[in-house]
């Protein structure tokens, strides 16, 4: 029997085992076997793919700089989603208000998410840093710290943010592109009355981390059952929309750039 | 008294679902907890808690039925919460137990009787109830009964 690919995931909501699930079990039926274990932090998955537990680990933006720390650069992106490329987060502010740039924030707050939230947090402070502003000299920060470990996979801590912005007791919230577009669409933000003042440059988010020693065969076979899914199939459209994407790309590494300039200025991993 | 035991059988010839044995019935149950609000067949949970609202329903109908007092519809809101489901789901670093926790039944009695007789039949049906002396022990009750008119 082909000894099965062992691929770790974060679990933040229960209802996130029912995706996975679904994801085995296409696996399965493609000639892949796929065991998933469930961690419940990225600290535990990381350390479990650098020892050699895991085969894949599906990484959070920040496990994969915590990866790439932990292997000297030797781990590899092997895939992410089309929607994990080229995200951006953005800086809301009220419209009409004393905020007109990013300067104005000196000696304002800013609302943030969980401490480990490259969208909400890490990469939104590291553009004030780029702007001259240095968090809790130039400004302060109030932070959502909800579910920490799972770096914000859950929008709790954005969420938060934008409620302490709504309340006036911040300046600006950080949130990621798709929350602005989401929450603006569904009436949780009203876009009237809120703004965006500032965007950052963009970056990858999620992606497909294996270790250099990772089969080469073993990848290749389970890259193309990843691969074989097509947003055409209606039987995979329900697993693909359920897991926010329409296309599996290859993985890249380009894109982690203001997420690793950001954790190491905000020296989230200490040093 | 002599004892009386239940004796059930529980057999599976196909994955994900039990078929259940009792006396001259039988019934089918599908995973112990499903996170999948699609899931087309009824959890272990499910059958639990649903066991414990029927109890308190048929309980309190029969003390009810004891006292004379004539009710019309009851009828029983149950919700029931894991103490971590991800236990459940083997969730490496996760802790705590994956049983129940926490459960709620609010039960809604039609009737034109005095609403303090309809009380004190509760306050009987959860005395005599099987299911609500055995959660008692380890899981959080919050049991509440509302008389309407």
């Amino acid at each position: 029997m082909t000894q099965p690919v062992v691929v770790g995931a974060v679990l933040y909501d229960p209802k996130v085992s029912v995706i996975w699930d679904i994801i085995r079990e296409f696996f399965e039926d493609h000639g892949c076997p796929m065991d998933v274990v469930f961690f419940t932090n990225y600290e535990r998955q990381v350390e479990a793919l650098v020892k050699g537990q895991l085969d894949v680990a599906w990484n959070s933006p920040l496990a994969w700089v915590d990866t790439v720390r932990q292997t000297s650069g030797t781990c590899r992106a092997i895939a992410m989603r089309d929607t994990d490329q080229d995200r951006v987060s953005h800086l809301a502010v009220k419209t009409g208000g004393p905020i007109a740039r990013l300067q104005d924030l000196r000696g304002k707050t800013v609302a943030v998410g969980a401490k480990d939230s490259p969208q909400a947090t890490l990469i939104p402070l590291g553009l004030l840093q780029r702007a001259g502003l240095e968090p809790g000299r130039d400004f302060e920060v109030r932070r959502f710290d909800v579910l920490v470990g799972k770096h914000g996979d859950h929008v709790g801590g954005e969420l938060e943010a934008f409620n302490c912005l709504a309340r006036g007791e911040a300046a600006a919230s950080a949130m990621l592109d798709l929350n602005w577009d989401r929450w603006t669409g569904d009436g949780t933000v009203n876009g009237t009355t809120y703004r965006i003042l500032a965007t950052t440059d963009r970056f990858d988010h999620c992606v497909f981390t294996v270790r250099a020693d990772f089969a080469p065969d073993v990848e290749k076979r389970w890259l193309d059952v990843l691969f074989s899914m097509s947003y055409d199939d209606p039987k995979h459209r329900e697993m693909m929309d359920m897991e926010g994407l329409k296309k599996w790309m290859a993985g890249r590494t380009t894109g982690f750039g203001p997420l690793s300039e950001a954790a190491e200025k905000q020296k989230f991993f200490g040093g | 008294m002599e004892r009386f035991e239940w004796s059930l059988r529980v057999a599976s010839a196909q994955r994900d679902r039990a078929t259940v044995f009792a006396r001259k019935h039988s019934f089918e149950v599908g995973v112990p907890v499903s996170f999948d609000t699609e899931y087309d067949r009824l959890t272990a949970l499910e059958y639990v808690l649903g066991a414990f609202g029927a109890d308190l329903v048929l309980g309190l109908q029969r003390s009810c039925r004891l006292r004379r007092l004539k009710v019309d519809t009851v009828e029983a809101v149950v919700h029931g919460e894991l103490d971590n489901p991800a236990v459940y789901l083997g969730v490496v670093g996760e802790e705590g137990r994956p049983g129940l926790s926490r459960a709620s039944l609010r039960v809604y009695v039609d009737t034109v009787e005095d609403e303090s007789k309809v009380q004190d039949a509760w306050t009987e049906a959860l005395r005599l109830s099987p299911l609500a002396d055995t959660l008692r022990g380890s899981v959080s009750l919050e049991l509440v009964c509302k008389v309407s008119i």
